[in-house]
């Protein structure tokens, strides 16, 4: 059921036919104010601070390249904290995203650790999820999590620090304030809709039994030791108002087709594309919607909806060609069968672009900061 | 201890339906429970959750948890005496059941004798729902969606049942000390009490311990960490 004040309906934390009667993420607006996070950030950089270990880093945090770690990054350092940051290849970045990584570790100077995971499996494993559950992110996560797990416990540092905690702040799942860890069951829940790595890579992945350990979720023996936190649990969190910041560092927007928001997951070359029209697909959502949602919020401010199809179309395409190295019959039949109907019969997929005058005025800057990148799906580049 | 409509689980917080927050899928919280290597699930299916908790809502619940492969004893609550018939032949997972509405009846006594003689004193324990407002402390008979004073409560009837669930709705692992607890279980053995709803920090738990009371439920704070259960 819709909510008729903030629209929250289909979403991917959100199955349908939920018996319930009030809005979560109405409840959640109302509960991220500064009140209700009184002291809590204080106590955990106590916390992080008090843990002090040989490797002399504080926490672990993974990166994506994109606003929000520059973000984190910067309140982390402001709170005399030392962190470590991992990076695991997705290998979808486009030139913007490489440049605000390296611009990131160079700017901040932060000890960085780097996962290139082998391409060939790894390949398979996004072809494979693509098919299976419409989600070609699904093995970047899951190694992206497992990869700072590790880091974490090779240099014996008990916290590893995310930013944005997406069920809460997007869908008001839990409270705003709530002492959430990543745990095995938050992937399968948020990640993977309940469903889990086995049956996933079980049901025709062809991975070797050591690939596919590297995309299981970390043990309890590790996660025992080791918390995955999230700020955004721990203050007030409006990730407009944060993400701006990061352009006082160097941070690049990316121009996008179809969300207004050109500093969340900017410089991936999927996630606004292939990534955004399958859950579409599978969840009737895209994730402009939440962006939406968020400004009308927390902000006030309402933009109309609009969706550019055609550029997604050629992102795909050269998705196929390009990352999955397939030839243009393979592209042609994914489009067919996959995607053609969701294009074809849906009217919110318009034509349409925003416009510069259409942006809040704080939040036009991003506008004329924003650039086109020049060349997507690189697998590796030095970004400054 | 998970609150469910058969499908989805609920944030164990929160007195009545208008209020609950959408947990996640009840396969995986059931999967991430055994995972956890907890002794027991209190599986429960509110009765404001009246038009689902019907015989299909049964079904549904038998095909999660056999889909999840759940290995650890299941005890059942919300409308399991009155679809018991279906629940003996169909939910051979469930261990034991908890009657709530049951309690509110006039032949309480008499069906609790003939289930106990039937399946045995184990197969049956009390969940009583508590709630703290106004300077006192409340049970709720949710079959009539009514909140009654807790001395109204028949404490001749609860001592025979085997267990006795007292359930604190309203808290979020904000219950600090048995202070309310303690008054409301002093005619009830501790070795038969079981605390659930807000019990989810050390000191709590330290104390049912010490207390040498039957078990803690801990709520959905179970899922929000992997090692709370450790504490």
């Amino acid at each position: 059921m819709q909510c008729k004040k903030c629209s929250l309906g289909h979403h991917p934390y959100l199955p349908d036919g939920i018996p319930v009667l009030k809005c979560q993420f109405c409840l959640s607006v109302k509960e991220n104010v500064d009140e209700n996070f009184n002291g809590l950030l204080e106590n955990l950089i106590t916390k992080l601070k008090h843990e002090t270990n040989e490797s002399g880093y504080h926490c672990v945090v993974p990166l994506r390249g994109d606003a929000e770690d520059y973000y984190v990054i910067q309140l982390l350092l402001q709170k005399n904290l030392n962190p470590l940051v991992t990076f695991c290849n997705s290998y979808f970045l486009n030139d913007i995203g490489w440049h605000n990584l390296h611009n990131l570790i160079t700017t901040f100077d932060v000890d960085c650790r780097v996962f290139n995971p082998n391409i060939n499996s790894y390949r398979e494993f996004v072809s494979h999820t693509i098919r299976r559950v419409m989600d070609p992110k699904l093995p970047i996560r899951m190694l992206s999590y497992k990869f700072a797990y590790e880091t974490a416990k090779q240099n014996k540092i008990p916290y590893i620090i995310y930013g944005t905690c997406s069920p809460a702040y997007y869908v008001g799942k839990f409270p705003a304030n709530a002492e959430l860890k990543l745990s095995r069951w938050w992937t399968e829940e948020h990640d993977m809709s309940a469903s889990n790595l086995d049956e996933i890579i079980n049901s025709g992945a062809q991975l070797s039994r050591s690939d596919s350990s590297a995309y299981r979720f970390p043990d309890r023996e590790l996660t025992k030791k080791i918390d995955g936190l999230f700020l955004s649990n721990f203050k007030q969190w409006r990730h407009f108002e944060n993400n701006l910041s990061a352009l006082n560092y160097g941070f690049v927007p990316q121009l996008q087709t179809s969300t207004f928001d050109y500093f969340e997951n900017a410089g991936c070359s999927i996630h606004y594309n292939l990534h955004d029209i399958l859950r579409i697909k599978k969840f009737k959502n895209g994730k402009v919607s939440d962006h939406f949602r968020v400004l009308e919020a927390y902000h006030d401010f309402k933009i109309n909806n609009f969706y550019c199809y055609s550029e997604i179309i050629k992102n795909t395409q050269l998705f196929f060609k390009k990352f999955l190295d397939s030839t243009q019959s393979g592209f042609v039949w994914y489009y067919e069968n996959k995607l053609k109907s969701l294009i074809e019969g849906n009217n919110e997929i318009k034509k349409t672009a925003i416009r510069k005058q259409d942006f809040p005025d704080w939040l036009k800057k991003s506008v004329e900061l924003a650039e086109q990148p020049s060349e997507q799906y690189i697998l590796f580049q030095k970004g400054i | 201890m998970l609150i469910t409509d058969g499908v989805h689980t609920f944030q164990s917080f929160g007195g009545h339906r208008g209020t609950l927050r959408y947990q996640g899928r009840l396969e995986a919280c059931l999967r991430a429970l055994v995972y956890q290597e907890f002794d027991e699930i209190l599986i429960a299916l509110p009765a404001y959750f009246s038009s689902v908790r019907d015989l299909l809502a049964f079904e549904k619940l038998r095909i999660s948890i056999e889909q999840s492969y759940v290995s650890l004893p299941i005890t059942l609550s919300g409308g399991t005496t009155e679809n018991l018939n279906s629940l003996i032949v169909n939910q051979q997972c469930i261990e034991r059941i908890s009657a709530n509405s049951m309690l509110f009846q006039r032949d309480a006594l008499e069906k609790l004798k003939s289930l106990q003689g039937h399946f045995g004193e184990q197969f049956i324990i009390a969940n009583i729902v508590i709630n703290y407002s106004n300077g006192k402390w409340w049970f709720a008979d949710y079959s009539k969606q009514k909140f009654y004073d807790i001395e109204q409560i028949d404490y001749d009837l609860l001592n025979q049942f085997d267990e006795i669930v007292f359930h604190f709705i309203g808290q979020q692992g904000t219950v600090q000390d048995f202070k309310g607890v303690k008054k409301l279980t002093a005619r009830i053995d501790n070795s038969k009490i079981i605390l659930a709803g807000g019990m989810n920090n050390k000191k709590v738990i330290d104390e049912a311990k010490r207390l040498n009371l039957a078990a803690v439920l801990v709520d959905n704070h179970a899922l929000y960490s992997e090692h709370m259960h450790a504490m």
